[in-house]
This record gives structure tokens, sequence and C-alpha cells, in this order.
């Protein structure tokens, strides 16, 4: 008997399982987010009116098409072309950048207007604002978190394509980051409209 | 707002621990998922694997689903600490409830994530020492799921005095009574396994029957406090501590020990001192109930959890479960001595010193690296007893 065991779909099916934990941990907050758009409908409506769609909008569209090229990276390297993969995974991680750094903008305007956690200007305000605010960062902030931890996986896996770790034989590991980061696409997918949209 | 979010100990490093063991609860729940579907031998069909594994899986799905709750909650403790944000504080609009809710959306799972392995291990002692197929095996293996299942949705039991609506309180009470079913689905094919079974008396078994006794006194006083009357009047008293003993410790305690004397020959290749072994049980079965049962009344009576001192009427509980806890701690130090000595010192044994059924019986004990010697081939079923090779001491 050998100990030498690889399972591709063992290994696809243990990240779903973990998939379904960052949905359950975001989940938590999802809860918090409808018990309080319940009992502020109003100030969550005036206070959604202060986040710049544009802003918003602008981070859905850099996230969607990082996802795409995430899947077209996986594409290339099933069909072994090493240095398209590159490019292609590299794109992602630039578009990943872009979100954050708008991101930052974002939260720096903010932070201008005196709207941070627990700040003065915050704190005269009714209780359904300051509640929306906390849940605008938190939930966005959790999940730049998840970004970052995504763009520093996609440098990881950068290597072992240039190493060819990763390569037309073995991708798996291309697959479930690709996996990961469409996940974080999907969240963000949620916290848009959530937030900039539909109060 | 809770507690942990104002108070001045170093909470804060303590829920960053909370968060990384979280990680390894989940990674480990995400392994036996996984290494259950995609790991059995190609034989070893569903209905095939041993009940233990069927409850471990179960126990990993509870692992998966809820561990995420508790993760999201002591993030949120953290974030709350660190930059006031308020969402549990009315004062910024914030409903402290709702952290009661998320605290328990996990921490009751939680109980059974540590009780239910403990019931896989009970059923496979059992049946060994019957040497009787297993009573209702398809029973017992969708019991853990439904416990899994069921156990999930009774989270806010703990929270009948928070002030949440009548309405919430009933359903969850209600649901609370649900997971009585699937228990004694156990409980009852446990005791059917034993009904005219040729019972030999081994340690393993003498902790498995404990089990069942401690953990049905735990149960039914778990009934008490499930049902709302009757809850509002022991609610916060010692009846709860005394109740959450008898689970936890009479359940999960008392199945881990007979799973460690159990698979103790397997794991080293040597036998305890078997009489030890049943002084130490003895003396921890005693100083266990005489520990505990006095909280059961004393609870009863009125006596608040959480104080260090007592009015008087009180004082001869208390003094009787002191005097306990030292004949328990007895037991429990001398049945340590003998496992820690004996693995050095025991007496040397084969592959199958109790004649079980299951696979890893047929492997030399302690099992060689990668586990067997060669593919396994799966013969039996693992309660089929029939011609079963037994280590020649005990036949
Ligand atoms: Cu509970």
């Amino acid at each position: 008997m050998s100990n030498i065991h690889k399972d591709y779909i063992g290994s696809k099916f243990g990240m779903w399982l973990f998939l379904f934990t960052e949905i359950l941990l975001f989940g938590g907050l999802f809860i918090l987010y409808s018990t309080y758009l319940h009992k502020y409908p109003a100030e969550f409506h005036l206070a959604g009116k202060e986040l710049n769609v544009y802003f918003g909008g602008g981070n859905t569209v850099a996230l969607v098409t990082s996802s795409l090229f995430m899947a077209m990276s996986i594409s290339a390297i099933q069909k072994g072309d090493k240095r398209l993969a590159i490019i292609f995974l590299g794109i992602t991680l630039a578009l990943a950048f872009v979100f954050l750094i708008n991101k930052y903008f974002e939260w720096g305007a903010k932070f201008h207007h005196g709207i941070y956690p627990d700040s003065p200007t915050l704190l005269q305000r009714p209780k359904g604002e300051i509640i929306f605010f906390g849940l605008y960062f938190v939930m966005t902030g959790l999940h730049g978190i998840h970004v970052l931890v995504g763009a520093s996986i996609i440098i990881y896996v950068l290597f072992m394509l240039k190493n060819e770790k990763v390569n037309k034989d073995d991708f798996v590991l291309l697959e479930n980051t690709g996996l990961y980061w469409h996940l974080v696409d999907l969240i963000w997918i949620y916290l848009f409209p959530l937030f900039y949209l539909i109060v | 707002m809770p507690f942990s979010e104002f108070t001045t100990t170093n909470v804060s490093v303590a829920v960053i621990g909370v968060f990384i063991l979280g990680f390894s609860s989940i990674l480990t729940g995400l392994n036996f998922i996984t290494t259950v579907h995609r790991l059995k031998m190609p034989e070893m069909k569903w209905t095939k694997m041993p009940l233990f594994v069927w409850a471990l899986y179960a126990t990993a799905w509870i692992q998966v689903l809820a561990t995420p709750i508790l993760g999201i909650t002591v993030l949120l403790i953290f974030v709350e600490r660190m930059f006031g944000i308020g969402l549990f504080d009315p004062a910024k609009g914030g409903d402290p409830i709702l952290y009661q809710h998320l605290f328990w959306i996990y921490s009751h799972p939680a109980v059974y994530i540590m009780v239910v392995p403990a019931m896989g291990v009970v059923t496979e002692i059992i049946p060994t020492f019957a040497r009787k197929h297993i009573f209702g095996y398809k029973a017992i293996a969708f019991s853990s799921l439904a416990i899994a299942f069921a156990g999930s949705l009774v989270w806010a039991h703990h929270m009948y005095t928070s002030g949440m609506s009548d309405t919430a309180v009933l359903i969850f009470s209600f649901l609370t009574f649900i997971v009585a079913i699937p228990t004694a689905i156990k409980v009852f094919n446990w005791v059917a396994t034993l009904y005219k079974g040729s019972i030999v008396i081994e340690p393993p078994l003498l902790y498995a029957l404990s089990f069942i006794f401690l953990f049905s006194i735990g149960g039914l006083t778990g009934l008490i406090l499930g049902s709302a009357g009757t809850d509002i009047h022991v609610h916060d008293t010692y009846f709860v501590v005394g109740h959450f003993h008898y689970t936890i410790f009479g359940g999960t305690g008392f199945g881990f020990f007979g799973a460690m004397h159990y698979w103790f020959p397997k794991i080293y290749g040597r036998m305890y001192n078997k009489k030890l072994a049943v002084i130490s049980w003895a003396i921890l079965f005693v100083g266990f109930n005489i520990l505990y049962f006095p909280m059961l009344v004393i609870g009863m009576m009125g006596m608040p959890r959480r104080y260090y001192d007592y009015l008087p009427q009180y004082h001869t509980g208390h003094l009787i479960s002191t005097i306990g806890s030292w004949i328990l701690a007895t037991g429990l130090l001398l049945m340590f001595y003998n496992l820690f000595k004996s693995i050095k010192h025991g007496e040397k044994v084969g592959k199958s010193p109790w004649g079980a059924a299951t696979l890893e019986w047929t492997t030399p004990s302690p099992p060689p690296t990668l586990n067997f010697v060669g593919e396994p081939k799966l013969t039996r079923g693992p309660y089929d007893y029939k011609g079963v090779e037994e280590d020649e001491q005990y036949t």
C-alpha cells in the first residue's frame, strides 16, 4: 500500500464545505442586518442614500470582471497554456487591488465627514443610522479582509504556476482558489444591493 | 450590552483564541465528512459502516454548520471592544438579545458535538460485550443525523427568561422536546441489544452502562429545563449545573473513558490491569453521583448558580457534594494511573482481545503504519460475531 493519495474530487468537496462555512460566517451578519432593517426601515433608507453608488458600482464591476479572469486562467491551465494562465491570474490580482484602493477612498471619504464607528458625529445621529453605518463598516470590512486574503492566496498560486507545481495535470489548487474567489465575489454581490440600492 | 464587551478583563485575547480554535473545529469536521464520503473501501456501503463512524459523521456536520456562527459572534465581541460599534448596545440602537441568539445558535449544538461521538462509542461497546448484533442499526444511524438536525433548532431554550416573545418560547420548547425522541431511540436500542445477549462484564461495558444511566438522568432533567413553565422556576440554579454535568460529564466523560478502555489494547498492544480498572470505575461512578445529585436537589430548593457563598439551608447539599468531589477525584487518579502505567507495563495482547467484529480488530495491535498489513478485506458486517477470531487468553 502506498500513502500517496491524491483525490481531486475529495479536495474540491472539502473546498465546497469550507465555502459553506464562509456563507454561514457572513450569515450571522445577514441575520443582524435583516433584524435591524425590520426595526429601522426609515433610518436605513436615509443613511443608505449617503453611500456613493458609483464607488459601490465600480467595485462590483471590478470584482465580477476579476472573477471572469480567474475562470479564464483556469481554462488556460487546463489547456496547458502556462503563460496565459499567469497573465489572467495577474489581471485578477490587479482587479483585487483596484477594489481595495477604491474601498480605501470610499471609507476615507466617510471618515473625512466624521462618520466612523463610535465617532461623535455618528453618535448624534438617530439610532437606526448608527446601526446602519455600524453594519456597513463591519460587513464591508470583513469582506475587504476576505479580498485581502484572496489576493494573498492568488500571489502564492502565481508562484506555484511559475514553478509548474500547478500545471496542466494538477491544477486543483488554482481551481479551489477560483472557488474561493468566486465566493468573495458572490458575497459582495449581496452586500452591494443591501447597502447601496434597496434601502 | 453583553458583559464580555465592556469587562476590563482581557476578553479580546481570549476570543481570538476561540476564533482560532473554531478553525480547528471546522477543519476537523470538513476532513471527517470528506473522508467518510471519499475514503471508504469500495465494499463498505453506508449501511456497513460501524455506527461510531455514523456518529462522527453526524458530529462533523454539526461542527461545519454551527461553528461559523460562533466565529462571527466572537469576532463581533472583538470588533465591539476595539471600535465600539454598538450592534448589541441599546444606547446605540443595538439589541443584546440578538447577541444571545448568536451565542446559543452555536452553543447548543456544541453540546451535541461533545455527546454524539460518545453515543457512537457506546453503540460499539454494547454489542461487542453482549455478543449480539446491534438492535436497530438503521434507527441508530438515522437518529445521529436526526439529533444533529433537530439539535440545531432548539437554541433559544436557554433564553426563556431573556424577554423574547412567548410565541418563540413556545416554539423552542416544542422543538426541544422533539430532540428527546432520537435520543430515546438510541437508549431503547442499546437496551434491546443487551436483552438476551451473552453479556461479558469488562471495564468498557461498565462505562457504557453508566453512560446510559447517567445520560438518561441528564436527558430527563433536560426536559424539565426545556419546558418553559418549570424552567422559570429552576433557571440559573444549581439544577442547571447538575443537569449539565450529568449530560456532559456523565455522557461525554464516561463515553470518553469507555472509549479509552475499549481501544487501549488496540492502540498500545497491551492490556491495563482490569481489576484496578473496575475498582476505579466503581469509585468514579459513586463519587460522580454523590457530587452531582445533591446539585439537582439544592437547585430545586433555589440555590442560584455562580455564587461562591450560600444560605444555611443549602449547607448539607454543598457538603455532600464536596465530599463526592474528593471520591470522584480519587477514581479519576486511579483510572489514569492504571492506563498510563499499562502503556509500558501492561500484559501483551493480540489482534482482538474483545472479540469485536469491526475491521480495526483484524490488524495487529498496535497497528502498523498505514493501519493495515496489505489491503484489508471486508468479510463481515460490523456486528456479525459468528466466527470472529479472538485472542486466546479470553476465549
Ligand atoms: Cu441547549
